[in-house]
Order: structure tokens, then C-alpha cells, then sequence
């Protein structure tokens, strides 16, 4: 007799599996969920890092041309975008800062500037809007010619913004 | 048989609290990550605008010639300036501009300036410096090797002008080189200039002669030294000044009185853009000795009885404490005066003359005076013989500042 209680006391009872196996499901699938998200939140993070690393680079690179370009007569050109034997599907020919207003370009298009995403899933897109701003409230945008741009980088992936820098460069001295 | 019922339960349990836990720290830590990354936008951001208000600051400054007085107006008004900041394109910002020679903007246009910007973004916040250097506009005279609104009176010998006209209001005798004629409206240094320089420097007293004596930036034969190089005389006497290495700039204020520089003497300015001699006199007695038209002239320590390149004060490179030393006898650079110049001797100045006695002979040569030009004083003119102060960008000056 108490062979037989200590061998029945040594087994699980059928509610005790079913228990257990129900609990160890539930967990399964919320750990599943859980690696899931924790693996799409990474991607999405690496993938705003490239982003700036991108939007940083690129604003550096424009923030670092000069002002603006002589014409042939050596009279400042006012107008914002590319100057002559300059193309937006070249971008080695721009050399102030207004040559990179209405850029779109996939981070191909840059590789000589910037390092592409590692993430290469989707469509990537940078683009650059330069304008006059008013020197002395720069954050108010100006239909004159003055001495002040604003530049901003956006880098899209699939449409969906996930950076946007911006710079103002004026005709001082740049650093 | 109690004990071991329901050991499953706590097995699994236990898993699962386990899982849980880890799983709570890897959601945990990826909402870290997540902060780090809004975190780190909003630094690149901040950093953006600290550069870019830098740069319209130093825009506004170089563009605009009295932003010295204006600014402290601007301080409570909207923009730029405003002390509370003001609105990026992304952000905000703020600019500070500071004078840490005096602490005050507005007193000197000289005075170097320090901008600093502050630029943020949702809670980040950085900071960038950048120094901005005067540089004056030479006035035109300053092309010129002589300049005075008298006359130039030669009566014996000569008075010898190379790479630069001697324009005076009229001249008799013999002068080598070119010559114009001082017109009205030329524009002449403000006599202020010799105050200006005065306040500066370093107040010396030799007495009515000042022989032997070592003057420069590091060493001062009467005490401490100037760290500009300037050295005051101010004296109701007479002054003779002679056997003397000079490298600074010296001020004699001495109105209505005479200072004569004679023998061999050495002068020679520590800034390129400070002026050699600045001088408040009745005359002004160019009496000193220089080597040309083949005389064998120079100072000479063992002449002079004096070291004059002693330890803080080289010569070459050089300090020692012998006296078999030898150097040039002239001036070099600009030498102002208030008064009338007489030259008596064979007295060279390499670098231009201003005599701004306006009447009768104000320039008087009874010897032979030689000038030759500095086309230096045009590119990098003396501070205060200018028309105008621009501010430019120090190279190498932007600095990314921590608290």
C-alpha cells in the first residue's frame, strides 16, 4: 500500500500537464510576440540612425559649399538652384549652396559623400530644399534675396520621414 | 505525498517568471534605445543650430560696422540679438557676444570679440564659440612715405623718399622721389592716437635722457614689462633719447616741449600693426646716425656700454649677457608726431612719417632724412591710423564648448 502511494505521488496528475502545457503555450506565444517586436524596434532604430547618419552627412557636406557662385562677369547669382554646366543627376558639379535646392536622390546617388543604410529594404530617398531665410529671424522664410539660406535634409524611407536636419548658412565666413 | 503535488505548477511558473523578467528587459532596453535615438536627432539638431547662429552672428558683425553700439539695444528686441533667443527653421537658439579684454563691447573698435551660440533642439542643447579679429582699413596717407599738411623746408642736404610719395602742403630744396601735395579733406590720424596708445602701456620715467636702455615685450630695463610692448614717457622736459633698442612702441607725451633721438638707436615695433614711435611734441629732432650712402653706422653694445639683447629680450633668437652685440641704427615703421620734425644727422626710417603740424615748415632738414617706404603699414596699418575697423573670422577659432 505504500508502494503504490509513493509511486502515485511521484507522477504529474493529468490536470498538473494540462496546466502546465497551457501556461507553457501562452508563454511560447507571448515570447515569440515579444522577441518580434523587440527585433522590428531594432531594425526600425538602425534604421533612424543611418538616417541621421545620412541627413548629418549630407547637410555637412552642403553647409560646407560656399554661398553662392560668381556668374562670368563676377555679379553674385541670386536665383536658388543650379547654375550652368550644373546638374542635379551629377552631384559632384554643385558647388554653393543653392545647386542642392529640389535634390531627391537614393543614397546611391551619394555614395561618393555618404555611406548607404545597411538596412538596403525599401526606397530610400534624401532630399534637400534650400531657401532664403531673413537673416535676422531665420526661422521665417523669405521671398527676397538676403543674405541667409535654410537648408534641410530629409531622409524618407518608403515615404515615411526619419530624419530631417536643417542649417542656415549666411555670406559670413563658414566654420 | 502533499509535498511533491503541484511541483509543475512551480516549475513552469518559475520559467515564466523567468522569461518574463527577461523579456521586461529587453522591452526596457529597447525603449532605452529608442529615447537614446530621439536623443541623439535632437543633438545633431542643437549642434546644427549652435553652427548656423554662429555663422549669422558673425554674418551680422562683418556686415554691419556699428554692431558694437547696437547690439546692447538689440538685446530686448526680437532677433538675432535678443537675449532670450530666438526661432530656427528647427529649434531655437541664442548668440552671445563678448569682449574679454575689458568685459565692455562698445568702447574700443579694436577690442577682439567672442561669439557665442547656443543652439537646441527638444532637450538637447549645444554650444559653439567662435573669435572674431579687428582689421583696420588703412587710411590713404599711410601709402605715403612722408605726410604733412606744412611745409617740407630742406636747407642743407636732403630728404630722400623711396616706394612712397612725401605729400606736404608745399616743399623747398632738395627732395629725392616723388612728391604730392597735401590737399584739403585728406584725412589725418585723430590726435586722440597718442592717448589711445597711452593707455595701453607702460609708464617709464627716464628723465630728461634716456641712454642704455632695453625695451621689448618680454624684458624692460626700467622694470616690468609691457606685454604689448608699449612704453609711456610723459614729461614737461626736454627729452634725449639715444643708445636704446627698442622693440615695442614708445609714447612720448612731452607738449611744447622738444625730443631729440640721437647717436645710434634701435626701434623697431612688437605688433605689426602698432606703430614704432606716436609722439605729443613741439619738435621732434631726427638726430640719430643710420647706416646709408656707405656710412658704417650701427648700434653697438660695446660702444654703448650696454647689453641690449639680455635674457627677455632676443635679438635673432638670441639672449646673452655680453656686450659685443651689434645692430641696425633706424627706426622701423611708423613714427607719428604731434609737433614739427627737424632732421640733422644721417637718419634713416624704414616705414612712413607723419608730421601733423599743419603750419609754416613743418618738416625742417638740415641733414640728410631717407625713407624708405613699408608697403606693410597699407596691408596691416597701425590700430587707430585707420578709416575703418572690419571684424573677420580668427582662423581656427571655432570651438564646440562644454559646460
Amino acid at each position: 500500500m505504500s508502494t503504490r502511494r509513493r509511486a502515485t505521488s511521484r507522477c504529474f496528475t493529468i490536470i498538473e500537464v494540462v496546466l502546465s502545457s497551457l501556461v507553457v503555450s501562452v508563454l511560447l506565444v507571448a515570447s515569440l510576440n515579444l522577441v518580434s517586436r523587440v527585433r522590428a524596434s531594432e531594425a526600425s532604430m538602425e534604421r533612424r540612425r543611418d538616417a541621421r547618419r545620412m541627413a548629418e552627412g549630407l547637410l555637412a557636406i552642403v553647409a560646407a559649399q560656399r554661398f553662392t557662385e560668381p556668374d562670368a562677369s563676377g555679379t553674385r547669382r541670386t536665383v536658388i538652384g543650379t547654375d550652368e554646366s550644373e546638374s542635379l543627376s551629377v552631384p559632384a558639379s554643385l558647388d554653393d549652396v543653392d545647386d542642392f535646392a529640389g535634390a531627391i536622390w537614393s543614397p546611391d546617388d551619394v555614395a561618393a559623400w555618404i555611406e548607404p543604410p545597411a538596412d538596403r529594404v525599401g526606397t530610400w530617398r534624401i532630399g534637400i530644399s534650400v531657401g532664403y531665410v531673413d537673416p535676422m529671424r531665420p526661422s521665417v522664410s523669405s521671398g527676397a534675396v538676403t543674405t541667409a539660406k535654410s537648408v534641410t535634409v530629409t531622409v524618407r524611407r518608403n515615404t515615411v520621414v526619419l530624419e530631417s536636419l536643417s542649417a542656415v548658412r549666411s555670406q559670413g565666413v563658414a566654420p | 505525498m502533499t509535498q511533491n503535488r503541484g511541483s509543475a505548477y512551480v516549475a513552469v511558473l518559475g520559467a515564466s517568471m523567468l522569461v518574463a523578467v527577461i523579456g521586461m528587459a529587453a522591452l526596457t532596453a529597447v525603449r532605452a534605445d529608442r529615447v537614446e535615438a530621439l536623443s541623439d536627432e535632437d543633438i545633431a539638431q542643437a549642434k546644427a543650430n549652435a553652427i548656423s547662429a554662429g555663422e549669422l552672428a558673425t554674418g551680422w558683425i562683418t556686415t554691419t560696422p556699428t554692431f558694437r553700439s547696437a547690439y546692447a539695444g538689440m538685446r530686448s528686441a526680437p532677433g538675432l540679438m535678443n537675449a532670450g533667443g530666438f526661432a530656427m527653421p528647427m529649434g531655437t537658439a541664442s548668440i552671445e557676444l563678448v569682449d574679454n579684454s575689458d568685459g565692455a563691447l562698445d568702447n574700443e573698435d579694436y577690442d577682439v570679440v567672442l561669439v557665442r551660440s547656443i543652439g537646441r533642439s527638444g532637450t538637447a542643447q549645444q554650444m559653439f564659440d567662435v573669435v572674431l579679429q579687428p582689421k583696420g582699413i588703412a587710411l590713404p596717407i599711410l601709402s605715403n612715405a612722408v605726410t604733412t599738411p606744412g611745409r617740407i623746408q630742406v636747407d642743407s642736404g636732403q630728404l630722400e623718399v623711396i616706394g612712397g610719395a612725401a605729400v606736404s602742403g608745399g616743399s623747398t630744396g632738395s627732395v629725392s622721389g616723388s612728391q604730392g601735395s597735401f590737399v584739403g579733406g585728406t584725412i589725418m590720424p585723430p590726435t586722440a592716437v597718442v592717448n589711445r596708445y597711452a593707455n595701453l602701456g607702460v609708464a617709464i620715467s627716464p628723465g630728461v635722457t634716456m641712454e642704455r636702455h632695453v625695451l621689448t615685450t618680454g624684458f624692460s630695463s626700467f622694470g616690468a614689462p609691457s606685454a604689448e610692448g608699449v612704453y609711456v614717457i610723459t614729461t614737461t622736459n626736454d627729452l634725449v633719447i639715444r643708445s636704446v633698442r627698442v622693440e615695442g612702441t614708445l609714447v612720448i607725451r612731452a607738449p611744447g616741449r622738444r625730443v631729440t633721438l640721437s647717436g645710434q638707436l634701435f626701434m623697431t615695433p612688437a605688433r605689426p600693426d602698432f606703430p614704432a614711435l606716436v609722439i605729443d611734441c613741439h619738435t621732434l629732432e631726427l638726430a640719430y646716425d643710420s647706416a646709408f650712402d656707405g656710412r658704417l653706422v650701427a648700434l653697438s653694445e660695446f660702444a654703448a656700454g650696454a647689453n641690449f639683447n639680455p635674457p627677455g629680450a632676443p635679438w635673432g633668437g638670441n639672449t646673452n649677457s655680453t656686450n659685443f652685440d651689434v645692430y641696425p641704427s633706424d627706426i622701423r615703421g611708423l613714427v607719428y608726431t604731434t609737433g614739427r620734425v627737424e632732421a640733422t644727422d644721417y637718419s634713416l626710417i624704414r616705414g612712413a612719417l607723419i608730421v601733423a603740424e599743419p603750419a609754416g615748415d613743418s618738416v625742417k632738414i638740415a641733414g640728410r632724412l631717407r625713407i624708405i617706404h613699408d608697403p606693410g603699414l597699407v596691408t596691416d596699418p597701425p590700430q587707430w591710423f585707420t578709416s575703418a575697423v572690419t571684424m573677420s573670422v580668427q582662423p581656427g577659432s571655432w570651438r564646440q564648448r562644454v559646460n
